[in-house]
């Protein structure tokens, strides 16, 4: 009994606390990260030896950073935890603003020390800043 | 009837015991020989099975060095067929011949050879930086560079495929199998390189070939490519 109570009221604070919507943009997201992204930086995350970075990096995860490569792609010297990055990653514009959210999201989810969920608002400003920071959108 | 739960374990270790040599042969299954056997009428009259074997080649490796199938005669190989700049699904493919490469680099009998399908732009230090960038050496495994028509050529003998073609990614379309060949360069199996499932049952291949005779099986024999040099 006590302990049902306890299931109980444990999922109920994991229901509460949990954002709207999230295992949803979590869970498209993961679609399209099979799609989009998992050939280059594999299915766990990892990258590829010193060719490819792991998506564990808490550089690469800033928004800033990470919303802008998924659409206008990276070329040019990366610099991530002392190692230099060489390669390109292409451009997709294919993905709408949602579909981002949701790679995000999942990459967040998957990858980030500290888990956490953007809304659609919150990517599109950025996709905006994306242009307004570096004209040659070079990421 | 109420001793049969006792006896019956007792009788799966006695037939285990009583044949070992059958198991160990299980393990040992040869695996098939791939492409058509050349039936060649001898001098007694009677007829020999040939086997085809790789084509010769020779290609740049990013040691500086070239490499050709003389090096690899005796060992076991796994070749692909790739380019650095590949968008798709190089990567993948890259990341399984490393798995390889890191269970059997300190295996002098195995050999990896990456081919570049686009070696206009895979010189052989743009292949020697992206060898060290993937924790890949030789002499365990070589990426290959030269004349564009003869890599295209392998693809075809080793059961994969590559060609120029503006419409793909990177501008190259080719297929993602590794080509497992035995120590006397018959082929005996090709693997989807962005499966790791596959590449699961391509090492266990593998192991295999490493415990098999150099001398099973069909005689080999090389057969020329259809290139014009």
């Amino acid at each position: 009994m006590i302990l049902g109570a306890f299931l109980i009221l444990g999922f109920g604070a994991l229901v509460l606390f949990l954002p709207k919507g999230e295992g949803a943009t979590v869970k498209r997201g993961e679609k399209l990260y099979m799609q989009q992204c998992m050939n280059c930086h594999g299915k766990d995350g990892k990258g590829l030896g010193k060719l490819i970075p792991g998506l564990h990096h808490a550089e690469l995860l800033q928004k800033e950073r990470l919303i802008c490569a998924i659409r206008y792609g990276k070329s040019g010297p990366l610099e991530v935890d002392g190692q230099v990055y060489n390669g390109q990653m292409p451009p997709n514009f294919t993905l709408d603003d949602g579909e981002i959210r949701d790679i995000v999201n999942y990459v967040y989810t998957q990858f980030a020390e500290a888990p956490k969920s953007l809304d659609l608002p919150e990517v599109q400003d950025q996709l905006r800043n994306c242009a307004q920071a570096n004209p040659r959108l070079q990421w | 009837m109420k001793m049969l739960p006792f006896f019956g374990p007792v009788l799966l270790f006695l037939w285990s015991c009583g044949s070992p040599n059958s198991n160990a042969e299980k393990e040992l299954k040869h695996l098939p020989f791939m492409g058509e056997p050349m039936l060649i009428q001898n001098d007694q009259g009677s007829v020999d099975t040939l086997w085809p074997a790789l084509p010769a080649f020779t290609l740049a490796s990013q040691t500086g060095d070239s490499l050709t199938q003389l090096d690899l005669a005796g060992k076991i190989r796994v070749a692909d067929f790739f380019f650095t700049s590949c968008p798709t699904i190089c990567p993948m493919m890259s990341a399984q011949m490393l798995r390889i490469h890191e269970r059997f680099g300190s295996n002098d009998q195995v050999v990896l050879i990456s081919h570049s399908i686009d070696p206009e732009h895979d010189s052989v230090s743009v292949l020697a930086d992206y060898a060290e960038k993937l924790g890949a050496s030789a002499p365990g495994w070589f990426f290959l560079t030269g004349d564009m028509d003869l890599i295209f050529s392998l693809a075809d003998a080793y059961g994969s495929f590559a060609e120029k073609d503006p419409n793909a990614p990177g501008g190259f379309a080719h297929s993602g199998a590794l080509t497992l060949a035995d120590r006397q360069g018959r082929i005996r199996g090709v693997y989807d390189g962005t499966n790791p499932e596959e590449v699961d049952r391509l090492i266990l291949d593998m192991e295999r070939l490493l415990a098999e005779a150099p001398d099973y099986g069909p005689e080999a024999v090389p057969v020329g490519l259809d290139y014009a040099q």
